[in-house]
């Protein structure tokens, strides 16, 4: 056996093992995620009254070729979604929360960068990919349900995938492209996923350096970090908003590919951290 | 070979010094037992050699690697079984099997033949079943990993007297000379015969480190009611109609020796003990 | 196999008990004996004892190694086993036993006559 610090075989062993391992944990998750969002989805519209509008909005609406479910549907998306991947992230390492499956880990014939990416893949990137494709199964369902319950006179569509990376039109009811002319969706948008990926990284690192009741601890910071951030971009949205005609300040373009740029080096910067940190980890907590 | 030099460790800063210059070295073909009296720090012993915890100072290698760095390939030779078992929540095959193909020499053969040794058959679920079931499952891997070198700390724990007994005889048969099997144990009796190299710590160093044949050949274990034999022992613990003596082997007739008396002495009088070796 | 707590060496007392096995037929002198593992882990004990054993046995001349088959019982195995332990039991045994009859004041004759008695009960 080579000691390389990455081989796809080695990598593929070790990677199915823990997939046998923790698979059931995986499947019910997987379900209720994808259970909660087509149930949310589908039956939000139906509860809320979505599609009883006043004629005069509707035909705004149609005019634009606006659903206004997307507009509920986006911050119960972006809100659902930073809390279960900062969970996920905070049970990066569970597999190292009792001495003996820290054992097993550490003595497990494998590179540290091989257990390191599989906890990568199967706590930070598969959430969101699973995220992403239940709602976007679920807003089909939508669609094909609406049909069933409701004979409304609003344009009803599937979610175009543009509106995951905007902020939707939940500012501006009436001039759909005021604000993005200007690219503070843009803006917005980079800020919220920026502190999403800067919070899963920071999460995970504590993740590592704690692995014992990391969930609770993750939990807890989520809630904190999920009205800090509101709470930002209330206030975000509200100073710049208002600013919009002084033409001296950075487009919010520029500004949103900065954040997006600082957002993701520092992303990498942790779990660059995250894995040294996992080098050095030993079997027991020194602080 | 294994190879232990000046380590020093200690939980914490300003903790106890729970090994100081310690200095070992365990070659291929060896079944070494471990004794230690509790807190001696065997098992730290044992997870230092494994990678595990970080020396303060001094290494640890085994085949020419320092085993801290974790290398896969030096991991790929290197197996602790530890004194409790955690087993994941899927069935035995699936778990010899996901498991095994991790250890580039795991044999699912020989592991079918160290299952039957213990008795066990099927393909239970392994967290459905009762400590000394998953104790001879993992010994049973361990064993089927043909890791160069083996580590089992207090493999008999939790085994019934036909399993210890099985137990002897899995390791009789599986030692060659291309392997070091390192039994960390209280519990000497179950091992008495079966170790030949003994190796008694205290808190911080090697107490003695020996072949029993060695042993054999420079001391006398045996009960006497002679009161100038029980003098002039090296040792002697009262027993019923003398002593028990650990005496100079002055004939070269060699007896058993008896482990038990021997950690006595190691642990109350270790530099004599040190110096009858040392001549 | 039950090893007696009479602290004799481990090696020493298998080797006894091969020898007796070797008395008692168990050992086909053109049949190779069990091979020092095997027995080994019949017996639960290390290897090298039983290895031990079988040079104990072998210097006493009563097993030979044929390179690269295993060990096997000599011819006159048997023989050298009870001339061994009829000089034992003449040199180590009996005079304990002769002071202690003597001290009863036991004669000979009597002796001989609780002996004959005895081989009649065989």
């Amino acid at each position: 056996m080579e000691n390389n610090i990455f081989s796809l075989k080695r990598f593929a062993g070790y990677f199915s093992l823990q997939l046998a391992v923790s698979w059931k944990t995986l499947l019910i998750i997987s379900l209720c995620v994808f259970g909660g969002l087509i149930i949310y989805c589908s039956g939000l519209p139906y509860l809320a009254d979505t599609y009883i509008v006043h004629p005069k909005y509707a035909a705004h609406l149609n005019k634009y070729h606006i659903d206004p479910f997307w507009d509920t549907q986006m911050p119960f998306f972006y809100i659902t979604f930073f809390i279960f991947s900062v969970i996920m992230a905070a049970n990066m390492f569970s597999n190292l929360n009792t001495k003996n499956k820290r054992i097993t880990v550490f003595t497990l014939p494998a590179s540290n960068l091989e257990k390191f990416t599989t906890n990568f893949i199967i706590y930070i990137i598969f959430p969101a990919i699973l995220f992403f494709v239940s709602i976007i199964v679920g807003d089909y369902i939508r669609v094909f349900t609406t049909d069933l319950y409701t004979h409304s006179n609003v344009y009803v569509a599937p979610m175009p995938l543009e509106y995951f990376f905007s902020w939707g039109h939940y500012y501006d009811n009436f001039h759909p492209d005021f604000y993005d002319k200007y690219g503070l969706y843009n803006y917005t948008i980079a800020l919220y996923y920026g502190f999403l990926i800067l919070m899963q990284s920071f999460i995970a690192l504590i993740s590592c350096i704690w692995p014992k009741n990391s969930f609770i601890k993750g939990a807890g910071i989520a809630i904190v970090w999920t009205i800090l951030i509101f709470t930002c971009f209330y206030f975000s949205v509200r100073l710049f908003g208002s600013d919009i005609d002084h033409s001296y300040r950075p487009s919010f373009k520029a500004l949103s590919i900065g954040v997006w740029t600082a957002c993701i080096i520092a992303t990498s910067a942790r779990y660059c951290l995250t894995y040294f940190r996992f080098k050095e980890n030993e079997i027991i907590n020194r602080w | 070979m294994l190879n232990i030099k000046n380590l020093n460790f200690r939980y914490s800063r300003k903790g106890k010094q729970t090994i100081s210059d310690f200095n070992l070295t365990l070659t291929e073909g060896g079944i070494y037992g471990l004794l230690g009296e509790n807190g001696a720090g065997k098992s730290t012993l044992l997870h230092i050699i494994m990678g595990l915890l970080t020396p303060e100072s001094g290494k640890v290698t085994f085949n020419g690697e320092n085993t801290r760095k974790r290398l896969p390939s030096v991991l790929a030779d290197m197996y602790i079984v530890p004194e409790e078992n955690e087993l994941p929540q899927i069935h035995l095959l699936t778990f010899a099997r996901k498991y095994g193909a991790l250890y580039p020499k795991f044999s699912m053969e020989d592991m079918y033949r160290h299952l039957s040794t213990f008795g066990i058959t099927g393909n239970p679920r392994l967290d459905k079943l009762s400590m000394g079931q998953k104790k001879k499952i993992t010994l049973s891997f361990a064993m089927a990993c043909n890791t160069s070198l083996l580590i089992m700390d207090e493999p008999t724990n939790g085994l019934d007297i036909p399993s210890k007994s099985a137990f002897r005889k899995f390791i009789v048969e599986s030692i060659n000379d291309d392997r070091i099997f390192l039994i960390s144990t209280h519990q000497v009796r179950d091992v008495s015969n079966i170790l030949d190299h003994i190796i008694i710590m205290d808190s911080s160093r090697v107490l003695l480190n020996e072949n029993i044949s060695e042993i054999q050949s420079k001391m006398k274990f045996t009960n006497t009611s002679n009161k100038s034999e029980i003098e002039n022992a090296y040792f002697s613990l009262p027993s019923l109609g003398g002593a028990t003596v650990i005496m100079p082997n002055l004939d070269n007739i060699d007896t058993e020796v008896n482990l038990e008396t021997l950690f006595t002495f190691a642990v109350e009088q270790p530099e004599k003990l040190n110096s009858i070796f040392k001549k | 196999m039950v090893f007696e707590e009479n602290n004799k060496a481990i090696y020493l007392q298998i080797a006894e008990k091969i020898s007796d096995g070797i008395m008692n037929g168990n050992y086909d002198s053109d049949k190779r004996m069990p091979s020092v593992r095997e027995f080994a882990a019949s017996i639960e004990v290390n290897a090298n004892t039983v290895m031990r054993s079988y040079d104990v046995l072998a210097s006493k001349g009563l097993i030979y190694n044929k390179r690269g088959i295993g060990f096997f019982v000599n011819e006159d195995a048997k023989i050298r086993i009870t001339q061994e332990r009829t000089t034992n039991l003449i040199d180590n045994q009996l005079p304990p036993l002769f002071r202690l009859l003597s001290i009863l004041g036991i004669t000979p004759e009597e002796l001989k006559k609780e002996y004959e008695k005895f081989i009649e009960n065989i």
